[in-house]
């Protein structure tokens, strides 16, 4: 069965009332967007007075609900609407001493050497590389504590200004004050159900004083009935089975998240979910959406259409769009079709792939790229189950003792061979140590896509014993290839067992991994040599018992690291190591669909903190939970609670979360690195 | 899945407003005509899934709107196209004159890399109207056009009655496939690590 669906005929229009229009200039372009229930027309007024009217999907559907379309205008004008009207903030020093802090922490840490953990970091790593350098994460001492607080000014300065991190404003919150609401934010999105709790302190209601008399109760565990939709990412990850072109398309339509990815030409190169017949016309609606950009000032970057979020990103010959009804922001699906790029870079090498398209515009990518569908699938559905990696662009390691991870680095380096260029010990997606020269770092983006192949997409451990793969490493170096050894070990293994003769892989055999990389292509022997000479010698020196036992141990639980703490769960992220700490999904988590929902959450708190860059903290209410966000210049910190859990009590979790994160720094992070 | 190993043919149909380049369209996939009119706006899309010569093979067919105001939109639709129809109109000359520069205006657009050997074909339409009384191109007059352009194969059809629509497409998709290139196997350069991988990029704003 074909599907032809026009885009939109000109009487049509004319029966299509302007409901919901929104009004809005882009570049050269007047655009017009108007939507109902299932479709958005676009009328688009060019310098050449064309019209185009598109549709989306392109299905018709008598529902009548109305939805506001917005489009999301090129970041210029945008900026002009947030200079006229927003108004911004800076921090200024404010002298009132007697201000009670947000964040209630022990009487110590208010003038003592415990402040020393909201002091601006003077590290300038370069923000895409993991730094592995010798220095400490923690920043020294630099200045005495302030009580400086973030204020609200009518002024409008520069967004240079707002940008500007400041050190001063973290250190105390006054309150009694209404300009602190610039740098921290509360809300609660269901006050009908519960009263908004004032961040002031001075009104808690009467109503939610009792609520807190109740039990503690864990995060989206409330009673009352979820809305249809909570349970869709149960079906997200289902194949179409049916042949009834009919159910199809309805199954195809209701997936949370599409992913496409199209040539300049409009020739489909990847999709997540379903056929050519089923993409192909959308592939080239978002074709003649973008393409109608393309000549403006900025390339369209994404708009809303009803509850879905359209993000698109061009690079180079490629179009990558991302179609969302999660919570997620343009920034961080951006983020996502990133990833998805380079993993095709990965593949192709940027060279081969413009080379491809300047031969041949017509290129049908598909081909060359035959196999690799696996490897992006893993990638988008991660992003649709939610990667905390993605999201913080940071890595997670295996918590080890620090003289344990040493022994290792030492054991990795003394078995090193000439020709390595990188290597890797990786358990179960966090890293366990890394070797490398002094003059390359690695790319969080890099590693990401390594560990997608190797504990995501199930291409590399299904064949079990030893890999040899030719990759592309994007942020390494994009214009060529390099080669990756890649045995998964068996922790159990006794040394005189050779490689080859190992027992059938159980479930334990795949989580560790170790990995390295060549630059040189006639290298599998010589790194194979050194895999087992590491393995061997990690084997002796009781190494390998200690990392089985870590990897057995597993995350810790949150109560685990804070005992009696409110907290159910927090994403910890040290900006200077390019690393994150996030405790065991277990118990709250442990399904798909709340785990999607903590997910969700965090990515509202991320955009929270990164959207309005002088917003600190955020501190947001709702039915199901409670959240807080602090951002600082050396970390960002998110966490989650029960609904009914007190701010105090958050603000006492979050403040334990960070001294033990104090204490454990160099466990939980690899700091330093083995360096050749 | 085995359906998105199919190769995937670009073809675009191109000729003045109201040649029936949509009727064509909309009797090859879906065996329906409309007397009705209606002008399309900016461009239709369609796929349709053809076999030739043992081999399964998608058709993407990109109709475009015929009436000038679109043209800005030109570039985005042709770039990249395996086949290139143009469409005229048996009873109106003036559509058969306009056909050089459709061809023109297409080679230039997407400035194909061999323009002398980019396919074409060309369509007469509308032959059924008024029982071909009201004919003015003739068929050796639109053969001779075609062979000064390099042989362009050239279809008379009926796109209400479905004559020829079959046989002109299967034509459509035979050039679109000659257009096809020997399997390109590029083999990227490996990276001299000596003189230094280069960190070309960060991985986005940490502020």
């Amino acid at each position: 069965m074909q599907i032809h669906r026009r885009l939109s005929m000109l009487d049509e229009w004319a029966i299509l009332k302007p409901r919901c229009g929104l009004e809005t200039k882009c570049g050269s372009h007047v655009g017009y967007f108007e939507g109902d229930a299932e479709r958005i027309a676009l009328a688009s007024a060019t310098g050449h007075n064309a019209i185009q009217l598109l549709q989306w999907p392109l299905t018709s559907d008598n529902s009548d609900t109305t939805h506001r379309i917005e489009l999301l205008m090129p970041a210029a004008d945008l900026d002009d609407r947030i200079r006229g009207n927003d108004e911004s903030t800076r921090s200024v020093v404010a002298d009132d001493d007697t201000a009670r802090p947000f964040i209630p922490r022990a009487p110590s840490m208010r003038h003592g050497h415990n402040a020393e953990a909201l002091l601006q970091s003077t590290g300038s790593a370069s923000p895409g590389s993991i730094r592995l350098s010798k220095r400490k994460s923690r920043p020294q001492l630099q200045s005495h504590p302030t009580t400086a607080l973030s204020y609200a000014e009518s002024l409008p300065p520069s967004r240079s200004v707002s940008r500007r991190p400041s050190t001063a404003q973290l250190s105390r919150f006054a309150s009694g004050n209404e300009s602190d609401r610039a740098s921290s934010q509360t809300y609660s999105p269901n006050e009908a159900a519960l009263d908004r709790i004032s961040l002031l302190g001075h009104d808690s209601p009467a109503t939610w004083q009792s609520l807190k008399l109740h039990a503690e109760v864990a995060p989206f565990s409330n009673d009352e009935p979820a809305p249809d939709d909570d349970d869709d990412i149960l079906h997200e990850f289902d194949n179409f089975t049916d042949k009834d072109h009919q159910v199809v398309f309805h199954g195809w339509k209701n997936k949370l998240k599409h992913f496409f990815i199209l040539s300049a030409s409009g020739k489909p190169v990847y999709s997540r979910h379903g056929d050519d017949q089923i993409i192909g016309a959308h592939i080239g609606v978002i074709q003649t959406i973008v393409s109608s950009y393309q000549n403006s000032a900025e390339p369209i970057r994404g708009f809303q259409a009803g509850t879905s979020r359209f993000t698109i990103l061009v690079k180079g010959p490629l179009t990558l769009v991302a179609i969302s009804r999660l919570p997620e922001s343009e920034r961080q699906l951006q983020n996502q079709l990133e990833s998805l790029y380079m993993q095709i870079l990965s593949t192709l090498t940027l060279p081969s792939l413009e080379k491809m398209f300047s031969n041949r515009p017509s290129t049908d990518l598909r081909r060359p790229l035959q196999g690799t569908d696996v490897l992006l699938d893993g990638l988008a559905d991660g992003f649709t189950r939610g990667s905390p990696s993605t999201l913080l662009s940071a890595l997670e390691c295996l918590r080890l003792r620090k003289t344990h991870r040493r022994l290792i680095n030492d054991t990795f380096l003394a078995s090193r061979s000439p020709n390595l260029v990188y290597g890797l010990i990786a358990a179960a997606g966090r890293l366990v140590s890394v070797v490398r020269p002094k003059k390359h770092s690695l790319h969080p983006g890099d590693l990401h896509l390594i560990f997608n192949m190797l504990f995501e997409a199930g291409s590399v451990k299904a064949n079990g014993g030893e890999n040899w793969i030719p990759l592309c490493l994007p942020g390494f170096n994009n214009t060529g290839y390099v080669y990756m050894y890649v045995s998964f070990l068996n922790t159990y293994e006794q040394p005189d067992q050779d490689a080859s003769a190992r027992r059938p892989s159980s479930a334990d055999d795949d989580q560790l991994a170790v990995v390295l990389i060549s630059a040189s292509k006639d290298c599998f022997f010589e790194l194979r040599d050194m895999r087992n000479e590491l393995v061997i010698q990690l084997q002796k020196n009781g190494s390998m018992a200690i990392i089985r036992t870590a990897i057995a141990r597993g995350q810790a639980t949150c109560s685990d690291i804070v005992p009696g703490t409110v907290l159910r769960h927090f994403l910890y992220k040290s900006r200077g190591n390019v690393q994150f700490v996030m405790p065991s999904l277990k118990p709250d988590f442990d399904d798909l669909v709340t785990r999607r929902k903590l997910m969700s959450l965090y990515h509202e708190l991320h955009e929270a903190v990164h959207a309005k860059t002088h917003l600190k903290i955020h501190y947001a209410v709702s039915q199901d939970a409670c959240a807080l966000a602090w951002e600082t210049p050396v970390f960002e910190l998110y966490s989650v609670a029960g609904p009914r859990a007190s701010r105090a009590a958050m603000c006492q979790g979050v403040n334990q979360i960070i001294q033990w994160i104090r204490k454990e720094e160099e466990r939980v992070f690899i700091i330093g690195g083995a360096v050749f | 899945m085995a359906s998105r190993r199919r190769m995937l043919l670009k073809v675009i149909i191109l000729g003045d407003s109201g040649v029936g380049k949509t009727s064509l369209m909309n009797q090859y996939v879906n065996k329906k005509f409309s007397n009705q009119y209606k002008a399309t706006i900016g461009a239709d899309f369609l796929t349709k899934e053809v076999q030739f010569e043992d081999r399964l093979f998608t058709l993407q067919i990109w109709d475009t709107a015929g009436q000038e105001r679109f043209q800005s939109l030109g570039v985005a639709f042709y770039r990249g196209a395996d086949c290139c129809v143009l469409v005229y109109d048996v009873n109106v000359m003036k559509s058969f004159d306009d056909l050089n520069n459709w061809r023109e205006e297409f080679l230039i657009q997407a400035s194909p890399s061999d323009p002398e050997n980019f396919p074409f074909v060309v369509l007469g339409n509308k032959i059924d109207v008024d029982g071909g009384n009201s004919r003015v191109v003739s068929e050796k007059k639109a053969k001779a056009w075609c062979a000064s352009k390099g042989n362009i194969p050239y279809f008379e059809t009926s796109a209400k009655e479905g004559f020829n629509v079959e046989a002109a497409f299967e034509c459509i998709a035979k050039n679109a496939l000659k257009n096809e290139p020997e399997e390109e196997i590029y083999l990227p350069d490996t990276i001299d690590v000596v003189g230094g991988g280069r960190q070309q990029r960060s991985s986005g704003c940490e502020c």
